[in-house]
């Protein structure tokens, strides 16, 4: 099937005094029709500048330098400002990690949805009204008439997502992106929040982008998963796959540092820290933390590699960015 | 709860600020050793001893400070503030007479200020570390640093006398009548008005750049700007609303005191006004009329408080909880 979304070779850097960060070098990932699609990695590691790449909102002093972002047939990059301002909140649109900083604190919720609902649709006042209200009701609020008439601070952290989400939907979109949307929320609502995603998913068949690095929430609901780090790609696959058998050491690496209540073993945290961007290392930008690393991996920068699914034979190929993924055996307690 | 409340008890902690300042000021004429009876006699050699000793007598000076405060404070509950010394007129006409023109002037400086705020510290925000924002910042640092006495001055020379198309000063020509020579009390308004907003012009900017470029990296912007909202709701209605706050509190508390009128540019422009004439009242140790001036100021200043404080709960819903 046609991906709904893809990236291939994103380039974003941002232009600092201390140099050129290179926080989003050569990503590419493809997102299917109707799936969750994770976005994995530590923080660093170019999730949010690829979702803001995306939407071309990269704040100064970053730019996209180059790749490609197709969706439904055109070169997103190629548009000019008043095309691209139709697929922001129409086709596809955010919702951000921390809800206390998304809404405008000086205005109500039906403010702020109906001006989303004008700004993206062609409906007039009255219309919007009334529909900043459906879209309450939508993503679940209880007592959607208060909820209008209440400013941002009365609201509690996981209404003000849910909030986000439904002025997220106001323009129908076809792509929803959510950078950490439960980070800042507790674990009940987390999970609220992430029913509400799947449902989202299977009624209305949005394709999701969920930025995460949480790797319980992508187990929850990620259809698939691309994992990233400093950057780079790392390797991307079904859920099943990604778990089961990871093929990059770092997956392994990051699958090996979730703690686990149902075996007695140690917690492995990944030696090292992300590196500097503005000098990432030769080659394999995780080389210097791997375990696996040899000469050729500190030298020469791995190219995609890609093998059938191991999981689902339906499913189309992973890709894999690592030299030595087929000598490895990658196990994962 | 019940803002009427707390509106009253506001006002309330007024009467004791007030009595506070007006003391420790009449104390302070008082030390400054000067007697204005002296003042009137060195003005006019001639006038016999027994009329100097009448206006003593006249203006309670004899009496000890403590006595001639209460007696001062007790005239004021009864909206007397008594006569001036050197003219003899009532200080409340004084006062009323000059209030007009000093305000009048405030709220001219006050309108180009902010009409002028706006727009420029939204462009220098939007264009931050530009050419552009560095001029106004220069320009700006220099409104609010450089003596208003000095800016006018030079005002004065390029307008009134290298290139002779405003007037120098006053408050209109002598044969002018209001309000059918609207066009000479503008020109003479032009100059003085200049040098207040420049300098408040400068601080808004400053204020309200610097507030417009954290907001405009706030996390709501950008959900706005996702949202593929158009720059001139996202910057005007957004950005604009959230960034104004700390300019309404110095426009509001700028307003209260703007009623002393600007001393050193009214002196500059010969601008008869409040500021005119507090300086001129404190030259001659006029000091019924220094008091009055003080007490309006106080008064003014401290209502204006209270209104920023009840407009705060207008303009930032977020107030009105706490």
């Amino acid at each position: 099937m046609e991906p709904t979304l893809q990236v291939e070779s994103l380039r974003t850097y941002f232009y600092t005094e201390a140099g050129v960060v290179k926080a989003v070098d050569d990503v590419g990932f493809s997102v299917r029709p109707s799936t969750i699609h994770a976005l994995v990695g530590e923080s660093g590691s170019g999730k949010t500048v690829t979702a803001q790449s995306i939407l071309r909102i990269v704040p100064k002093p970053g730019r996209i330098v180059g790749g490609r972002i197709v969706f439904e047939g055109r070169n997103l990059l190629d548009l000019g400002e008043r095309q691209m301002r139709m697929v922001r909140g129409r086709r596809i649109s955010l919702i951000q990690q921390d809800p206390t900083a998304t809404l405008d604190p000086m205005f109500t919720i039906q403010d702020q949805l109906v001006e989303a609902i004008m700004v993206t649709t062609e409906l007039d006042r009255e219309q919007a009204k009334k529909k900043a209200r459906k879209l309450l009701e939508d993503v679940k609020i209880p007592g959607p008439e208060n909820v209008l008439k209440s400013y941002p601070h009365q609201l509690s952290g996981g209404m003000r997502q849910r909030v986000a989400i439904a002025r997220a939907l106001a323009g129908n979109p076809k792509v929803l992106i959510a950078d950490e949307p439960t980070t800042a929320l507790d674990v009940t609502i987390q999970a609220q929040i992430l029913e509400l995603m799947r449902s989202l998913r299977d009624e209305y068949g949005l394709s999701i982008i969920l930025i995460t690095h949480d790797l319980g929430i992508v187990a929850q609901v990620a259809d698939e998963v691309t994992v990233m780090y400093a950057g780079k790609v790392c390797e991307s696959g079904s859920v099943d796959d990604i778990f089961h058998s990871p093929l990059h050491p770092y997956t392994q690496a990051l699958l090996l540092s979730v703690p686990r209540v149902d075996k007695r073993v140690r917690l492995r945290a990944i030696p090292g820290n992300i590196p500097d961007l503005v000098q990432p290392p030769q080659g394999c930008r995780f080389h210097p933390r791997c375990p696996y690393a040899v000469e050729r991996c500190s030298q020469e920068e791995p190219g995609l590699e890609k093998v059938g699914s191991q999981a689902d034979h339906t499913l189309p190929s992973r890709s894999v960015y690592c030299h030595r993924f087929r000598e490895i055996k990658l196990e994962v307690v | 709860m019940n803002i009427w409340g707390y509106v009253i008890r506001r006002l309330l902690y007024i009467v004791p600020m007030v009595i506070g300042i007006t003391a420790i000021t009449f104390f302070t004429v008082f030390a400054a050793a000067g007697n204005p009876v002296a003042i009137v006699e060195a003005n006019d050699p001639e006038l016999p001893q027994a009329t100097l000793n009448a206006l003593i007598n006249y203006l309670q000076l004899n009496r000890p400070p403590a006595i001639q405060y209460l007696n001062w404070l007790w005239n004021v509950v009864h909206l007397n503030f008594g006569v001036s010394i050197q003219s003899g007129r009532p200080v409340s006409d004084i006062i009323w007479s000059w209030a007009w023109t000093t305000i009048y002037l405030q709220l001219a400086a006050l309108a180009v200020s902010v009409a002028l705020a706006i727009p420029i510290s939204v462009y220098a925000a939007k264009r931050r570390n530009s050419l552009g924002d560095f001029v106004i910042t220069g320009v700006s640092v220099f409104g609010i640093s450089a003596p208003v006495f000095w800016v006018g001055e030079m005002l004065i020379i390029l307008f009134a006398y290298d290139l002779g198309i405003l007037p120098a000063g006053g408050a209109h020509s002598l044969n002018a009548v209001w309000p059918w020579s609207l066009g000479d009390y503008l020109a003479h308004l032009a100059l003085p008005a200049a040098v207040i907003a420049y300098f408040n012009l400068g601080l808004y900017v400053r204020l309200l750049r610097s507030r417009l470029v954290e907001i405009m990296q706030s996390d709501f912007i950008m959900a706005l700007k996702a949202m593929g909202t158009p720059e001139r709701i996202t910057v005007y209605k957004h950005a604009l609303r959230n960034a104004i706050t700390p300019v309404v509190t110095f426009v509001g508390l700028a307003l209260g005191t703007s009623i002393a009128g600007a001393p050193v540019t009214e002196t500059t422009f010969s601008w008869p006004g409040l500021g005119y004439e507090f300086v001129r009242a404190i030259t001659n140790l006029d000091f019924p009329v220094i008091l009055a001036i003080v007490f309006l100021i106080s008064v003014m200043t401290m209502v204006s408080n209270i209104a920023v404080d009840i407009l705060y709960v207008y303009i930032d819903p977020r107030v009105r909880v706490s």
